[in-house]
């Protein structure tokens, strides 16, 4: 078995889910200066609903396909509710507030959403539905699952279809103009709240869909998986340029190959000393080195601009 | 007798008045107040500009200009008084739904958006239209400024500050403005630029739109308007045409250097 091409598909796997939540984060902080940290529950909450209608639409006898579809659309619909709730109800009260209060408003948020989760659906680890053994395929040494192609090819349109509405549709050119200066975007007519709230709508629908990829790809979904999840994506935000897009993108598939790889070799590196389960490690090591080494991350804007 | 009603109705709604009615001013202002914290930056202006009128307020650094302009914009909210646009009190309107019915603040500093292009700033000033003549409107300001339409494609950020001022008013005028608030434009510029910006502003007003202009700069702001107001620390201290100011001796030592 070819450890290199594995680690390499298992890395652009998880990197494709890292781009997609990292996103959220960039996106609410690009425009707000906001630090979003409720965004990981919003994936949890996307899997947990992706979860309940995959078993309702399954046990209605729904063909596999349509069931999964029915789940996608029925998580984007409530988790885009939810981030725009979460927009009006805790952040938009506090937008000329010092900077630690949404923060500490958002931290507040996360662990609502965590225990209302872990009321409604149980602290338990909730199993997906026999129904799902991904067909697989061998390629030069590894292995690929249909599942794997399904979540790189509709990470990688999602991700095509964001960058086209934000610089080619004219909510996307007021989602710019808002985030550069957003007083001067309502002097030009554009109601900057309902921009906001667009803003929270599409980063917690990608969420969403992140969190069904996730539940699909472990076969799990726990109330508290949002909360590492949510740090990495966070930090592959940070790696790729907090508030660029193309940087989140970016980040989130480097950060995906780092853990990867990184995990795949270091039983070799360390003499066995240490293993895979160390993985988690690699992400925070990385954010540590990006705010040490190059806090505006790869594609950041740090470099002064003229207005 | 329903009938008649509404007529009458539809009258004041599409303008078509009477002749002896008279039409509402533009803009009318009574005891606009502001503060900042305990700080008052206004108080108490009372003025009204008529449909088509070209008229400035001059003061000093700190006089409470930004304020006034800001206030009518619906940037700041005024501790006291009331703003009517052509009759309508806009002072519960956010800034977004100001803009919407035609009172448009190019700012002090410009606030171009940097890295959106010379192109796309310009648009977004058509951004509230829903008419199909916002093409047409962008053409008219390129050829009206010509350096812009060479530097189309350009993020604006890069621009030089008049470039940036002249996008400034370009773009506020393909939101079809009634109403154009210009703050300082001859703050930082060349004397050739300056001249420059306000032969495009000489241009803005002939074509009808009513301008409130508000300048450190009393010589050239006295010599484009008509009427105009002397702002002092928050209150108005002389006013009238803006000629009788140039020669009121007292406008002339303080603001004009003699
Ligand atoms: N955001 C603000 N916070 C506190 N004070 C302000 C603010 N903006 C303006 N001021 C004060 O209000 C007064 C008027 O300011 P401004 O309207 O900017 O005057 P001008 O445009 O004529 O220079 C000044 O004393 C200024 O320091
Ligand atoms: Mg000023």
């Amino acid at each position: 078995m070819d450890i290199f091409l594995q680690q390499v598909i298992n890395g652009l796997v998880l990197g494709s889910v890292y781009a997609l939540v990292a996103l959220g984060y960039t996106m609410v902080y690009g425009i707000l200066g906001l630090i979003n940290f409720a965004h990981g529950d919003v994936v949890m909450v996307g899997a947990f609903t992706g979860l309940a209608l995959l078993k309702a639409l399954l046990a209605a006898g729904t063909g596999l396909p349509i069931a999964l579809a029915g789940a996608a659309l029925g998580a984007v619909l409530a988790c885009g509710l939810l981030g725009v709730a979460i927009e009006r109800i805790a952040y938009r009260p506090l937008r000329h507030a010092p900077r630690l209060a949404p923060l500490i408003t958002a931290i507040g948020v996360s662990i609502l959403i965590q225990y209302v989760a872990a009321i409604l659906w149980s602290k338990q680890y909730l199993a997906l539905p026999a129904a799902f053994t991904p067909a697989t395929w061998q390629i030069g040494g590894a292995s690929v699952t249909d599942l794997q192609v399904l979540i790189v090819l509709l990470a990688g349109v999602l991700m095509a279809a964001l960058l086209w509405l934000i610089h080619g549709t004219k909510l996307g050119c007021a989602m710019r103009a808002t985030e550069q200066n957003a007083e001067v975007a309502g002097l030009m007519g554009i109601n900057t709240n309902r921009v906001i709230a667009a803003t929270f709508l599409i980063g917690s629908a990608l969420a969403a869909l992140a969190g069904i990829m996730v539940l699909l790809y472990y076969g799990v979904a726990h109330y508290f998986m949002g909360f590492m999840l949510g740090l990495k994506a966070f930090t592959a935000a940070v790696l790729g340029g907090i508030g660029s897009v193309p940087g989140a993108m970016l980040g989130g598939l480097m950060l995906g190959l780092i853990e990867s790889l990184a995990s795949g070799y270091i039983g070799d590196f360390t003499g066995g000393v240490f293993g895979s389960n160390y993985r988690d490690v690699f992400a925070f090591i990385v954010l540590i080195l990006v705010l040490v080494l190059r806090p505006a991350g790869l594609l950041g804007k740090a470099q002064g601009e003229r207005a | 007798m329903t009938k008649a009603a509404t007529t009458t109705e539809v009258q004041v709604i599409t303008g078509v008045l009477p002749t002896t009615q008279r039409v509402a001013p533009m803009l009318s202002l009574s005891e606009l107040s502001v503060h900042y914290g305990g700080i008052a930056a206004l108080r108490g202006i009372s003025l009204s500009i008529e449909v088509g009128e070209m008229v400035c307020v001059i003061g000093a650094n700190g006089a409470g200009k930004s304020s006034l302009l800001r206030a009518i914009a619906g940037l700041v909210t005024p501790s006291a008084g009331h703003i009517a646009h052509r009759g309508v009190p806009v002072l519960m309107l956010p800034s977004f739904e100001r803009a919407r019915r035609g009172i448009s603040l190019v700012p002090e500093g410009r606030g171009v958006f940097p890295r959106l292009s010379v192109q796309e700033n310009i648009a977004i000033g058509g951004y509230a239209r829903s008419d199909g003549a916002v093409k047409d409107d962008i053409d008219r300001i390129y050829a009206l400024m010509p350096r812009l339409a060479e530097r189309r494609s350009q993020l604006a950020g890069t621009l030089s500050g008049g470039e940036q001022q002249m996008l400034a008013i370009g773009r506020a005028m393909v939101s079809r403005p009634d109403l154009l608030l210009l703050d300082e434009p001859s703050m930082g510029l060349a004397p050739m630029m300056v001249q420059k910006i306000f032969e495009i502003i000489a241009e803005v007003a002939r074509q009808g739109v009513t301008i409130l202009l508000v300048e450190q700069n009393a010589r050239l702001a006295l010599r484009t308007a008509s009427r105009a107001w002397v702002l002092e620390g928050g209150q108005i201290s002389v006013s009238g045409p803006s000629a009788a100011l140039a020669a009121d001796p007292r406008v002339r030592a303080a603001y004009l250097g003699e």
